[in-house]
């Protein structure tokens, strides 16, 4: 019996010895076919041509408890991945990683600002602004190519000491780096507008720390939240290309301020007795803001303005109670109920003061104060679930969740959900499910909020703001007719409506059908497929003013996706595979007046991904990885497609158009294995 | 009282080795197999500290009679996923796992080993692209999602799904890791949580009020295309919510409000400004 066996006599003979070192080196080179962006968006290739191809995984481990761990990706590109943990078994953990991510945005873009990735953008000396951009007669011989990419930096490191029986002490710190030019916009009133790159220059700093006790029947862990945003650029100018008043011949905008956040939680769980279990975590944080303001308008004609702060001093107070308690009836084993609160309040303390804008550097405007939203959730909710069969097991709940909001045109709003879901095991070949949910919103009145600011049409109802009915079905259907062979059928339907609504959303469905197929060849050969397709769609209803005929909107979203491959290691030196996929998406608009209105040409996107690679390990040391992908991608938007940097005569944009591109990667690498 | 082996490892390694139909020795690159941890398997009972007593195992399998399992884990295993999961979290039910108890794939019986796997070098879930396939063997759609044209870096390996979500814990909404969605989105996009002297209302309260997170045929993972997604809320006097349609898109109708950025040609600032002339979100 346990407690007459000495298990300090089993000698464990058997047990293999794997203590010291192992690991793999790949190294060797790589080939990227396009210098194309979307291609390197993520994947960090942005240049034809070679690139090294290094990646590298070891492990060290002993008798006495030590143990190592590096796993490594990509080391040759902008893209990489660096992870190490080591430490003590039982006593305590390091942890280290690095890795670098590049992001693209704006396809063939291009712009005659000077200065990109600066706060401070002109235009060459020899630019004449004009009132529309197609007078800017040098604009064609300015342009200069821009790449709007920015490429995010993240350290992390850590350690995890168990530095008594059940307790544990958990420090996380990460810094990410995130840098380069992303896009942006502002114009002068209603007149014109520019697009131009802004400079990304953002650094977080994190720590993340948790004291963990564990016992025999309850856990409890007390954990400390700490970051710090900063942006080394608070606003950003830029020379206005259109023709202007001398005062607004610069402008300025503001970019994101610094900030701070703290958020202090403590987390557990404890088992009243054995059928009765609570779990819950409790958090109270703040958010806070105070940069330095920048003056109402870089305009001189404003320089004299009076803010009534010099800075915001906005703090953001949050807290969030999550409590689950879990009822398990065992009298019968047949039973259990779950019930769980949920109460996440976000406090705006941020002082309020009337402020007198100058729209767009040109325009002032009357006072108008500054809204800081606040809200107040709590959510309550029900289950029970019966196994009423062998085969059926039948569920059951209602949830009830108060939506209390501050400033907005809605003060409260409750939603009520009852749910129901049967699922059916009759034998270990067909699995199946079905749940249904039905929700109800209801909304106190619907009020337009008095800061100052325009007045909306007095039918518009917000969506997230508006009475609505909603239903959801969830069918899932799995079968194994024989062992190696699983198939797999989903549905999923949703459906919003918002029939007191009569400007605004009307309405909005999703529907997804997916099968998914697994094939097992013997212990060797694995095979899959899948096939997806989701529709949304959405109806919208607005209108020029309270006299004027509403118009519609339908917006009707399909995409197709599908995949298929194998995996297989067909002996101990050989391992192959192959992976396919292809997302084609299609949206279509058709906005309707009173008038026979043509709908819009489909947005398109067709994505075509295959990849394949191919170890084949020589001997005990020696081997080799191949590597091979191919991606096709094929886009269409009328929105940027053909309009170029002066295809809108009152915005200068920046030419940005939909990518399309064929590429290929090839990747041969010798793997070194010790 | 239970009846273990006679030699704990030693009795189920004559059997269960490399070659058998599960081979199981991988575990000895792990930290499950010290047995200078107190509180790994292998410093007390070994292989029937998960498996449990394996005595009328060992009897019944020398006697040429297959009657006595083990308790066997995944989702093959014709054993409860709560059996199965008690065996785990009597060792693992602290860390992010404190809210384990009445979260959803608890109640949908999934089984610890339906995710993990514990008898290779390095469990599957560790690596941001395997994991997700793990996820995506029931959330289909959200696999669907991420290959759409404007996603997270998910099928780059850039990111995990456990980078939003905790599947052990039931404590936050959708199983994130921070107290609400926004929490979760400010861990990488800290830039856009202010608080800003002019907040937009839905960007204070849920990103998702706008965005996929998981993906969307539109750009910046928009649930709906400007401006349209605009003119869903949007309908004020002296900028009235005009019908932009296919006319709109090019020649001499072409409208600012359609082509480029749409509405953000001039309202660039859609996540909250702090310049004091700020209001309309265009500085």
């Amino acid at each position: 019996s346990a407690n007459d066996t000495d298990f300090s006599k089993w000698k464990c003979k058997l047990c293999p010895d794997y203590s010291g070192w192992t690991g793999d080196v790949a190294f060797g080179l790589g080939f990227v076919s396009e210098d194309d962006l979307r291609f390197a968006d993520f994947r960090g290739q942005d240049e034809q041509g070679l690139y090294l191809a290094i990646d590298g995984r070891a492990h060290y481990q002993d008798a006495d408890g030590y143990y190592f761990n590096l796993n490594s990706h990509n080391l040759g590109l902008d893209s990489r991945q660096l992870e190490i943990n080591g430490g003590h078994q039982g006593k305590y953990e390091y942890r280290f990683g690095w890795s670098e991510i590049s992001k693209y945005r704006g396809y063939g873009s291009q712009t005659p600002f000077l200065g990109a990735g600066t706060d401070n953008l002109t235009l060459p000396t020899d630019w004449v602004p004009a009132v529309s951009t197609d007078q800017m007669t040098q604009l064609g011989g300015l342009l200069l190519n821009t790449s709007l990419k920015t490429h995010r930096k993240i350290l992390d490191a850590g350690v995890t000491w168990k530095f008594a029986q059940n307790w544990e002490y958990r420090f996380d710190y990460q810094k990410q780096k995130k840098n380069g030019t992303r896009p942006f916009a502002a114009g002068l009133f209603f007149n014109n507008a520019s697009q131009f790159p802004v400079p990304v220059d953002f650094t977080t700093d994190q720590i993340d720390m948790v004291l963990s006790w564990l016992g025999k029947r309850s856990q409890v862990r007390i954990g400390l939240i700490g970051s710090w945003f900063d942006n080394a650029n608070n606003s950003v100018t830029w020379q206005n290309p259109f023709t202007s008043g001398a005062n607004t011949q610069t402008l300025r905008a503001a970019l994101e301020p610094d900030n701070k956040y703290y958020q202090l939680s403590v987390s557990g769980a404890f088992a009243l007795s054995p059928k009765v279990k609570l779990s819950g975590s409790a958090s109270i944080g703040e958010m806070s803001q105070d940069d330095q303001f920048i003056p109402y308008s870089i305009n001189p004609l404003f320089s004299d303005a009076q803010l009534p702060r010099t800075s915001l001093d906005a703090q953001v107070d949050t807290s969030t109670f999550n409590l689950s308690g879990k009822l398990s009836a065992r009298l019968n084993r047949k039973l259990t109920f779950t019930a769980r609160v949920k109460f996440d309040e976000r406090d705006n303390k941020t002082p309020v003061d009337l402020y007198t804008p100058v729209t767009t550097d040109l325009v002032p405007s009357a006072g108008r104060l500054n809204r800081p939203y606040s809200y107040d959730k709590e959510k309550y909710s029900a289950d029970l679930r019966f196994r009423a069969h062998r085969v059926v097991k039948l569920s059951t709940g209602v949830k009830f969740e108060n939506l209390d909001r501050t400033l907005q045109a809605v003060e409260e709003s409750e939603e009520t959900t009852l749910w129901g879901e049967i699922k059916l095991n009759p034998n270990a070949q067909v699995q199946g499910r079905i749940k249904f949910e039905d929700s109800k919103r209801d909304i106190s009145d619907y009020l337009q909020p008095d800061d100052g600011g325009s007045v909306d049409h007095p039918l518009l109802r917000k969506f997230n703001q508006a009475d609505r009915d909603r239903e959801r079905l969830q069918v899932e259907i799995n079968i194994y007719p024989i062992e190696a062979l699983g198939i797999n059928l989903s549905f999923f339907h949703a459906r919003d409506d918002y029939e007191e609504s009569q400007i605004g959303l009307q309405k909005s469905d999703e529907e997804s059908y997916t099968i998914d197929l697994s094939y097992a060849v013997g212990t060797k050969i694995n095979l899959y497929a899948f096939l997806t397709e989701d529709d949304i769609d959405a109806e919208l209803v607005n209108a020029t003013g309270v006299n004027a005929i509403p118009w519609n909107a339908i917006t009707k979203d399909s995409i197709t996706t599908a995949g298929l491959g194998l995996s297989t290691n067909l002996n101990k030196k050989v391992s192959l595979g192959l992976d396919f996929v292809s997302s084609n998406s299609k949206g279509d608009i058709s906005v309707q007046t009173d008038q026979n209105e043509a709908p819009f040409s489909p947005l398109r996107t067709n994505l075509k991904n295959a990849r394949i690679h191919f170890d084949y390990q020589v001997n005990d040391h020696w081997g080799y990885k191949l590597y091979t992908e191919y991606e096709k991608y094929y886009s269409k938007d009328w929105a940027i497609d053909g309009v170029g940097v002066d295809g809108i005569g009152s915005v200068l944009t920046l030419g940005t158009q939909s990518p399309n591109y064929s590429a290929w990667i090839f990747r041969l690498q010798a793997n070194y294995r010790f | 009282a239970e009846d273990f082996t006679r030699k704990g490892a030693d009795s189920c390694l004559k059997c269960h080795d490399e070659e058998s139909d599960f081979p199981v020795l991988s575990i000895f690159k792990t930290k499950h197999a010290s047995q200078v941890d107190p509180e790994s398997p292998f410093a007390s009972a070994q292989c029937e500290s998960c498996h449990g007593a394996g005595k009328d195992h060992e009897r019944s399998q020398k006697k040429g009679k297959d009657d006595k399992p083990m308790l066997t884990f995944g989702k093959t295993s014709n054993i409860p996923a709560s059996q199965q999961n008690k065996v785990c979290l009597g060792c693992h039910q602290n860390h992010g796992r404190t809210g384990w108890t009445g979260s959803v794939h608890e109640e949908e019986d999934v089984a610890c080993a339906s995710c993990h796997q514990v008898h290779v070098e390095r469990d599957r879930v560790f690596n941001a692209q395997a994991q997700q396939q793990v996820c995506f063997g029931c959330h289909a759609t959200t696999r669907a999602e991420s290959h759409r044209a404007s996603a997270h870096p998910l099928r780059f390996g850039q990111m995990s799904c456990s980078d939003c979500h905790n599947p052990h814990d039931s404590n936050n909404d959708s199983l994130l890791n921070r107290s609400n969605i926004n929490d979760t989105c400010y861990t990488c996009h800290a830039e856009k949580r202010g608080p800003f002297l002019w907040e937009h209302a839905p960007v204070a309260e849920d990103c998702t009020i706008c965005h996929n997170p998981h993906g969307s045929n539109h750009q910046a993972m928009l649930k709906q295309r400007p401006p349209l997604l605009c003119q869903q809320c949007h309908s004020p006097s002296g900028h009235p919510s005009t019908a932009y349609t296919s006319e709109n898109a090019s020649g001499n109708f072409q409208s600012r409000f359609v082509l480029g950025r749409s509405c953000s040609n001039c309202h660039s600032q859609v996540h909250g400004s702090n310049h004091p002339s700020g209001a309309t979100i265009s500085r």
